[in-house]
């Protein structure tokens, strides 16, 4: 096994040349985004640097209960997120939806991979559980971010469809049957193009690193095969969840379309 | 004959209030009145689309709120003014909507049939999107009607119609009544040959009740 290549710091400090880069492209573009390329790169670092001592902590000790808290901080982030990334606000119910979606379907996939796929000794392994639960959390989020924006589009574009349906006698759950497959369908696009290009159009990244880190490329293949899986499985049950549970939000128990929780536009 | 519906001070926020209206049964009951007087909102109330915030509707003597919504727009169907048609041929059309009620579609044949009634003499796999929009008008009475519902709440179903296929429709609605026991409820500018076909009038101003009139057409004057 090749020995690991260490990047001295001034290597490191190197690389910000790339962001040079990138702020001079975007000066020559007028696109006056500097301001923003030069925070995303500090929050970047910060950030990483903050995993990076937070995580050599958890490898080290073998808590089963600091691991799951650091899983749920991982999860609430990732519904922050969401909600916080989405163009249109939503309905307090929608948001619990979301909640749900997101600890159901990264928790369940996750409990399996562990102990079934992968058969961590002990379960709670934070060298895997940590980074295989930040891709299943940050696949799913990246899905129900689309899963709610495409039902609110349904809602909104689609809704003289639904009230037709309605009108003719649909329950809510028929009525709104054909938006749910698309919705489905657009919300897991990305995570279906991510397995047909793996391997031939990039090289993921976590791959990458395994293979940087001395790891055989067969064997750092078979994780990621796994962990696609495993990505595949989470984004589909949280996209379902969200979906199947979400589209009941924007009806009262009347059947009727619910004005309450029709979402305003952001007025950003 | 039972009423179809009775409202006791129904009230929907600041645009409607009908302090008390009986429907009966075996009628075509117009609505008219000027935009915004709430006529649509009228009709909405009672597909319980929307729930009025006081007051009661009843529904053949029972309160709609104790009925499951879902089966009483399978018995009272509404076409809004400008219906929803579906993606699709006039037969998806058709299905779909006896999809939506729960019901099995009846033959091509009685489909084909009801659509030459209603002046669409088409063949039954042609694409709805190259309908006009008095067509299309028509398939989505068609669509309801084919539906065989208790009522029907149609909101100017004529609207888009030469005066001709106007009064088709309205001498097909007058028969519908009649023979099937059945009431529509219908929103509709008032004009010479509506007050000739219709039972009664509802006149609404401002989302009040101005004038209901018992029309004399000869039937039940």
């Amino acid at each position: 096994m090749p020995d690991q290549l260490s990047i001295e710091n001034w290597r490191l400090l190197a690389s910000y040349l790339f962001l040079v880069m990138l702020l001079v492209i975007s000066c020559l573009l007028r696109l006056r985004r500097g301001k923003e390329f030069v925070v995303a790169a500090i929050r970047m670092t910060l950030q990483l640097l903050l995993a990076g001592y937070i995580l050599d902590l958890v490898f080290g000790q073998n808590n089963p209960l600091v691991t799951v808290a650091i899983f749920f901080f991982m999860q609430g982030f990732a519904i922050y997120t969401i909600i916080h990334r989405l163009k249109h606000k939503i309905s307090s119910r929608l948001k619990r939806t979301v909640v749900a979606a997101v600890f159901l379907g990264t928790s369940l996939p996750l409990a399996y991979f562990m102990l079934v796929v992968i058969a961590a000794e002990p379960w709670y392994e934070p060298r895997y559980f940590i980074p295989i639960a930040g891709m299943t959390i940050g696949n799913s989020m990246t899905g129900i971010t689309l899963g709610v924006e495409r039902l609110n589009q349904a809602f909104t574009s689609g809704r003289a469809r639904i009230e037709e349906a309605l009108m003719l006698g649909a329950t809510p759950q028929i009525a709104v049957s054909e938006f749910l497959g698309e919705t489905f369908s657009a919300a897991i696009i990305p995570t279906i193009n991510a397995m047909l290009g793996m391997g031939l159009v990039f090289i993921p990244g976590m791959m990458t690193g395994q293979i940087l880190a001395g790891s055989s490329a067969i064997e750092a293949i078979k994780y990621q095969i796994v962990i696609m899986m495993g990505i595949a499985g989470s984004v589909s049950l949280a996209v379902y969840l969200v979906i199947q549970m979400g589209y009941r939000t924007y009806f009262n128990d009347r059947a009727q379309l619910d004005e309450n929780n029709y979402v305003a536009k952001r007025n950003s | 004959m039972p009423d179809v519906f009775s409202l006791k001070e129904a009230t929907y926020r600041e645009i409607l209030y009908i302090p008390e209206l009986v429907i009966p049964g075996s009628t075509l009951f117009t609505i008219t009145g000027k935009s915004g007087s709430g006529k649509s909102t009228l009709l909405k109330l009672l597909n319980n689309l929307i729930s009025c915030d006081r007051g009661t509707i009843s529904y053949r003597g029972r309160n709609l709120n104790s009925l499951d919504p879902v089966i009483l727009r399978r018995k009272v169907v509404m076409v809004p003014q400008t219906p929803y048609i579906f993606p699709g041929t006039l037969e998806d059309n058709i299905r779909l909507a006896f999809n939506f009620n729960g019901k099995e579609p009846p033959e091509q044949a009685a489909m084909k049939d009801l659509l030459a009634t209603f002046g669409l003499p088409f063949n039954l796999d042609q694409d709805s999107a190259n309908l006009s929009g008095g067509e299309k008008q028509r398939l989505a009475l068609a669509r309801a009607v084919l539906l065989e519902p208790d009522t029907m709440l149609l909101d100017e179903p004529t609207a888009a119609l030469d005066a001709e296929t106007a009064r088709d429709i309205l001498n097909f609605l007058v028969k519908w009544v009649k023979s099937e026991q059945k009431a529509v409820v219908m929103v509709s500018h008032a004009g010479k040959m509506i007050r000739s076909k219709a039972d009664w009038l509802l006149t609404l101003a401002d989302g009040q009740i101005k004038q209901l009139e018992k029309l004399a057409n000869g039937r039940f004057a």
